[in-house]
C-alpha cells in the first residue's frame, strides 16, 4: 500500500507545478501588472521602472522560479485593494469556505449514498423513480437560482433561517481557527455554536443539492451494476440476509465509482461555493476571488486560483488512494 | 449488468435465428439506437422540452409581446414596473416595466446559442487534441494529457471566469470560455476511443491487409467513437448553459441589455423579496432547458450502450 | 437409501421485454443421500436455472418460479419462509458456481468469505472459524492454507479459486452440494483435478452431489445417475451406464453420437445434430426436440411427451417412439 501511495504522490507533482505555473502566468495574460499597479497617472518611465523592480522583464521560467520561492516562504503578495498581505486574508476567508464546503459534502454523502442504495436495490419502485427524478432535477438547476429560492422560502416566507452572514452579530465568539463550528465547540460556547449552525444550514443545504443529486445517481447506478454480479448471488447462496448482502458484499464494490464522483463533486462544491457565497453574503474565498477578479486584484486572484486548484488536486489524490483500499487489485498492480 | 449465467444463456438462446445480420454494422447500429432512444419515455420528454424551447426561440418575433430594437434594447414602461404575473404579463414585469415573458423568450435564443456554440467549440478542439494524443502516443500524448489534467484541476466556473477576465467580459467571450473549459472532457473521450479501437484485433487485421482499412475504420471505429461524444455533447450543452448563466449571474458573461437568463437573475436579485417572479422565471427557464438536455443525454447513453443485448 | 431431495414439476419462467422465456418446464426427479447425480445438456437447456430455482435464487423480477415442489429434508423449499430458506442455503444445501473469479467477492479476502459462512451457520467464534477455514482450504488442496486466508481472490489461479469456492460450499457440511458447471471455465488438466477432488470429498463426507455440466465425459467419470435436459425438460433419466450404453432418447443418441471416440476410425466424420434448439419464448406444444428429430411423427408435434419408464429398471425417457427406436423399427 505504501508503494502505491508513493507512486501516486510522485504523479501529482507535475500537475501541482503546472497549476502553480498557470496561476502565475495567467495573471500576465490579463494585462500588464505593472500598469495596474502603477495606476492611471503613471508615466511610461515609472511603469518601466516598476516592471524592472518587479522583475517582469526577466524570462518566464525565472519569474516563475522566483514566484515559487516566494510562496515557499509563505509570501503570497499583498492585496492591491486592501493592502493587507494576501496570506492574512487567505487565513480569514479560507476556513469559511472550507466550513461551508465540508458541511455541504457531509450532507451530500449522508443523504445521497443511502438514497442511491435504496433506489438501486428497489429498482423500478416508486422510491427508485422518485429519487431518479429528483436527482435529475437537482443536476439541472442553476445553483444560484436554487439558493435564491431556498432563501425566499425558508428565509423570508417561513423565517426559519437568517438571510446571510456566518453568525448572529450579537454573539461573541473567540476565534481560533476561524471555523466557527469548531471554535464554538473548543470554547464551549453553546450559543455561538447554535447560531453558527443556524447560519450555516441554508447555504450548506443549497450548496449540497447538486452533489447530492450526482451522488445519488451514481450510487444507484453502481448498486444496480453490482447487485447483478455473480458474487452477490454467491453471497445469497450462502444464506446471508439481504441486509448483509447489500451492506457488506455489494456496497464495498459499488463504492469505487461513488468515490470517484464524490471526488469530482469537490470541484462542483467549489464552483457552487463561489456562487452560493455571493447570495448568502458568506465571507469566504468565493466572494473574495470574484471581487478580486473584477477589480483586477492580481495577487489575490493568483492565490485564490492556486488554492482552489490545489485543493482539487489533493482531494483527487485522496480519492485515488482510497481506490487502493476499496479495490485490492489496484494495490498490487 | 453482467447478470447470472442462466440469464445470459437464456437471452442468447431466445434470440437465436431472429437477428438480421445482413446489414453492415453501422447501419443497424444507427437504427437500433434510434429505436431504443424513441422507446425511452424520459428521452422523449427531454426532446419535447428542447423542441419547445427551440420553437419559442425561433418564433420569438411573433409570440413575444415586446421586442428589442436594433440595439437590443427593450423599451421601458416605468408605469408598469414590478407587476406580478397577470394575463397581460404572464411572467410579470421587471423593475423598469419590461415584460418578463418577452425577455425570457428572447433569452431562449441566447441560451441555445451559447450551449451549441460552446459545445461545438469544445468538440472540435477536444476531439482534435484527443485524436492527436491517441494516435501520436508517446511524449505528445503525455504533454497533452498533462495539460488536460491541469485544466480539470480548476473548478469549471473559476476557469471560465479566468478566461473571461483574460478575454474581457461579454457574451461571445463567455461562450468561448465555457467551450474551452469543456475541452478536456472531449479530449479524454476521443483519446480513449482512439486508443481502444486501434488496439482491437479487427483494426490490426484490417491494417495488416492494407486495403479496406479505411472503410473498416469508418464503419466500426467511427460509430464507437461517436457514441460517447454524442452523449457527452448533450450533457455538455446542459453544463454549458449552466456555466454561461453562472457567468452572466456574476456579471462577466452577457452584458445588459441582453436578456440572458443568468444575467436577468442577477440584475433582479435585489427585488427578489418583493417581486420574486422576476427571479423565479428566468431560473425556471434555465432549469427547463438544461433538464431537457440532461434527459436526452441520459436517453442517448442508454440507447447507445446496449448492455442488455 | 433415503431420499434427500425430490423435485416435482418445477416450472420457472422469465418475463422479459421480448416475451416470456419458458426456462424450466416441468422438471421432476429425486436424489438420494450420498448419491451423485449428473445433469447434462447444452447451453440454455435450463440446467442452471432449475438449480437456482431449488434454492430460490432466481432474480424476481424478471424471473419467477411458477409452480412445483422442491422437497428437501422434509420441507418444500419453494414455500418455506425467507428466514428458513436462508438457513438452508449454504448450510444443509450448498451451491458452487461456474466462474470463480466473478463468483467470489473481489474486495474481500478468501478467508473472510468462508469464515462468514461458518459463523453464520455453525455459530463459531472468529478463531474457530479461522481454524476450520484453514482446514477446509487444506482439504481442497490449497498449499500453505494458513497464510492464504488473507489473500484476495485475484491472487489465486483459476483452479485454486474454484477449490476455494468448493471449500466454501463444503464449509458447513451440507447434505447436498449443487455444483453448477464448476469446471467449465477451467482448462482440461485442472478440470480433471477438480473432478478427482470432488470424488474424494464426496466419498469422505458422504454428501449428495448434483453436478451440472454440458460435458458428457465428466458425467461419465463422476456421476452415478444422470438427467439429460433439453429446452427446459428432462428427456432422459437413468444410471450413467444405462443412459450411455442403452440410450433411449433421440436427443441423447445424437449427443453421444456427436462425441469423438477413441475407438473409432480417425477419419470418421463427427455427426452433429442438425438444426437449433427451440425458441423458449415461443415454446410450442409437442416434443421440444421434434424439429430436429429424425424419428418425429405427427404425435410428436402435437403432444408433449412425459417421462415414462422403460424396460430398464429406473430408466425413464420422454419420447413417444422410444420402444420403436430401441427395437430399431422406427
Amino acid at each position: 500500500m505504501t508503494q502505491y501511495l508513493i507512486r501516486r504522490l510522485i504523479l501529482v507533482i507535475p500537475v501541482v507545478l503546472g497549476v502553480t505555473f498557470f496561476a502565475y502566468s495567467m495573471v500576465l495574460l490579463t494585462g500588464d501588472p505593472a500598469t495596474a499597479l502603477a495606476g492611471q497617472h503613471a508615466t511610461p518611465q515609472m511603469r518601466a521602472a516598476l516592471r524592472e523592480k518587479l522583475g517582469l522583464d526577466d524570462p518566464l521560467p525565472v519569474q516563475y522560479g522566483r514566484f515559487l520561492a516566494r510562496i515557499a516562504q509563505g509570501d503570497l503578495g499583498t492585496s492591491l485593494i486592501s493592502r493587507i498581505p494576501v496570506a492574512t486574508e487567505l487565513r480569514l476567508f479560507f476556513p469559511a469556505t472550507i466550513e461551508l464546503a465540508l458541511a455541504a459534502l457531509i450532507i451530500a454523502i449522508v443523504v445521497g449514498v443511502p438514497l442511491g442504495v435504496i433506489a438501486g436495490y428497489k429498482h423500478n419502485s416508486f422510491a427508485d423513480l422518485g429519487t431518479t427524478f429528483g436527482s435529475l432535477i437537482g443536476v439541472s438547476m442553476p445553483i444560484f437560482w436554487l439558493a435564491l429560492i431556498l432563501l425566499w422560502i425558508f428565509g423570508l416566507k417561513l423565517g426559519w433561517f437568517p438571510f446571510g452572514g456566518r453568525i448572529d452579530r450579537s454573539v461573541d465568539l473567540q476565534i481560533i481557527t476561524n471555523l466557527y463550528i469548531l471554535d464554538s465547540m473548543l470554547t464551549l460556547n453553546v450559543r455561538a455554536l447554535l447560531s453558527a449552525l443556524h447560519h450555516l444550514a441554508l447555504p450548506a443545504i443549497a450548496l449540497a443539492t447538486i452533489p447530492t443529486a450526482f451522488i445519488t445517481r451514481i450510487t444507484r447506478s453502481a448498486m444496480l451494476d453490482v447487485l447483478g454480479e455473480n458474487y452477490v448471488r454467491t453471497a445469497r447462496a450462502k444464506g446471508l440476509e439481504e441486509k448483509s448482502v447489500v451492506s457488506r458484499h455489494a456496497l464495498k464494490n459499488a463504492m469505487l465509482p461513488v468515490i470517484t464522483v464524490i471526488g469530482l463533486q469537490i470541484g462542483s462544491l467549489m464552483t457552487g461555493a463561489i456562487l452560493t457565497e455571493t447570495i448568502f453574503a458568506w465571507p469566504g474565498m468565493g466572494r473574495w476571488i470574484v471581487n478580486a477578479i473584477v477589480a483586477r486584484n492580481f495577487p489575490v486572484v493568483q492565490t485564490g486560483v492556486m488554492v482552489f486548484a490545489l485543493i482539487y488536486v489533493f482531494v483527487n489524490l485522496a480519492v485515488d488512494i482510497s481506490y487502493g483500499w476499496f479495490n485490492p487489485r489496484i494495490r498490487y498492480s | 449488468m453482467s447478470g447470472s449465467l442462466a440469464e445470459t444463456e437464456l437471452r442468447g438462446f431466445a434470440r437465436s435465428g431472429t437477428e438480421d445480420r445482413s446489414q453492415g454494422v453501422s447501419r443497424s447500429l444507427f437504427w437500433d439506437t434510434l429505436r431504443r432512444l424513441f422507446s425511452n419515455k424520459l428521452a422523449i420528454v427531454g426532446m419535447l422540452m428542447i423542441g419547445t424551447v427551440i420553437l419559442v426561440a425561433l418564433t420569438a418575433p411573433w409570440i413575444a409581446s415586446q421586442h428589442p430594437d436594433k440595439n437590443g434594447v427593450y423599451r421601458a414602461f416605468p408605469q408598469d414596473n414590478k407587476l406580478p404575473p397577470s394575463i397581460d404579463h404572464p411572467m410579470g414585469t421587471d423593475v423598469i416595466g419590461r415584460d418578463m415573458l418577452s425577455l425570457v423568450i428572447y433569452g431562449a435564443r441566447i441560451s441555445l446559442l451559447v450551449g451549441v456554440f460552446a459545445v461545438s467549440l469544445a468538440i472540435v478542439l477536444g476531439a482534435f487534441l484527443g485524436a492527436v494524443s491517441g494516435f501520436a502516443g508517446g511524449t505528445v500524448d503525455n504533454v497533452i494529457m498533462r495539460i488536460m489534467d491541469i485544466m480539470i484541476s480548476f473548478p469549471t466556473v473559476l476557469l471560465a471566469l479566468v478566461i473571461v477576465v483574460i478575454l474581457g467580459p461579454g457574451l461571445f467571450n463567455a461562450m468561448v470560455a465555457v467551450g474551452i473549459v469543456a475541452v478536456p472532457a472531449f479530449a479524454r473521450i476521443t483519446r480513449a476511443s482512439v486508443l481502444g479501437e486501434t488496439g482491437k484485433d479487427y483494426v490490426i487485421a484490417a491494417r495488416s491487409v492494407g486495403a479496406g482499412a479505411r472503410r473498416v475504420l469508418w464503419r466500426h471505429v467511427m460509430p464507437n467513437t461517436l457514441s460517447p461524444i454524442i452523449v457527452a455533447a448533450s450533457l455538455g450543452i446542459a453544463t454549458a448553459i449552466l456555466d454561461a448563466a453562472a457567468l452572466g449571474f456574476l456579471g462577466l458573461g452577457a452584458q445588459p441589455p441582453t436578456p440572458e437568463w443568468g444575467l436577468l437573475l442577477s440584475r433582479n436579485r435585489g427585488y427578489m423579496f418583493t417581486s420574486p417572479w422576476m427571479v423565479f422565471f428566468p431560473g425556471l427557464s434555465i432549469m427547463f432547458l438544461v433538464l431537457g438536455f440532461n434527459l436526452v443525454g441520459d436517453g442517448l447513453r442508454d440507447a447507445l450502450d446496449p448492455k442488455l443485448d | 437409501m433415503n431420499e434427500l431431495l425430490r423435485i416435482e414439476d418445477l416450472q420457472t419462467r422469465f418475463y422479459t421485454r421480448d416475451g416470456v422465456v419458458h426456462a424450466v418446464n416441468g422438471v421432476s426427479y429425486s436424489v438420494s443421500e450420498g448419491e451423485i447425480l449428473g445433469v447434462v445438456g447444452e447451453s440454455g437447456c435450463g440446467k442452471s436455472v432449475h438449480a437456482l430455482s431449488i434454492l430460490r435464487l432466481i432474480p424476481d423480477p424478471p424471473g419467477r418460479i411458477e409452480s412445483g415442489e422442491v422437497w428437501f429434508d422434509g420441507q418444500d423449499l419453494l414455500t418455506v419462509s425467507d428466514e428458513e430458506i436462508r438457513r438452508v442455503r449454504g448450510g444443509r444445501l450448498a451451491m458452487v458456481f461456474q466462474d470463480p473469479m466473478s463468483s467470489l467477492n473481489p474486495a474481500m479476502t478468501v478467508g473472510f468469505q468462508i469464515v462468514e459462512a461458518l459463523r453464520l451457520h455453525l455459530d463459531m467464534t472468529e478463531r474457530q472459524a479461522k481454524e476450520r477455514t484453514t482446514e477446509l482450504l487444506t482439504t481442497v488442496g490449497i498449499p500453505d492454507a494458513k497464510n492464504r486466508l488473507d489473500d484476495y481472490p485475484h491472487q489465486f489461479s483459476g483452479g485454486m479459486r474454484q477449490r476455494v469456492m468448493i471449500a466454501m460450499g463444503l464449509s458447513c457440511n451440507p447434505k447436498l452440494l449443487i455444483a453448477d458447471e464448476p469446471t467449465t471455465a477451467l482448462d482440461v488438466t485442472i478440470q480433471a483435478q477438480i473432478v478427482d477432488l470432488m470424488k474424494r470429498l464426496q466419498a469422505e463426507l458422504g454428501m449428495a452431489v448434483i453436478w451440472i455440466t454440458h460435458d458428457l465425459g465428466v458425467v461419465a467419470d463422476l456421476a452415478e445417475r444422470v438427467n439429460v435436459m433439453y429446452a427446459g425438460y428432462i428427456v432422459e433419466h437413468g444410471t450413467v451406464r444405462d443412459v450411455f450404453k442403452r440410450t433411449r432418447h433421440p436427443y441423447t443418441i445424437g449427443l453421444l453420437g456427436s462425441l469423438p471416440r477413441l475407438d473409432e476410425d480417425p477419419g470418421t466424420e463427427l455427426s452433429a445434430i442438425p438444426g437449433f434448439p427451440p425458441d423458449l419464448i415461443d415454446l410450442k406444444p409437442g416434443c421440444p426436440f421434434a424439429a430436429r428429430c429424425p424419428y418425429a411423427v405427427e404425435q410428436c408435434w402435437s403432444e408433449t411427451p412425459r417421462l415414462e419408464p422403460t424396460e430398464i429398471d429406473r430408466h425413464t425417457v420422454a419420447c413417444w417412439r422410444w420402444e420403436e427406436i430401441a427395437q430399431g423399427v422406427a
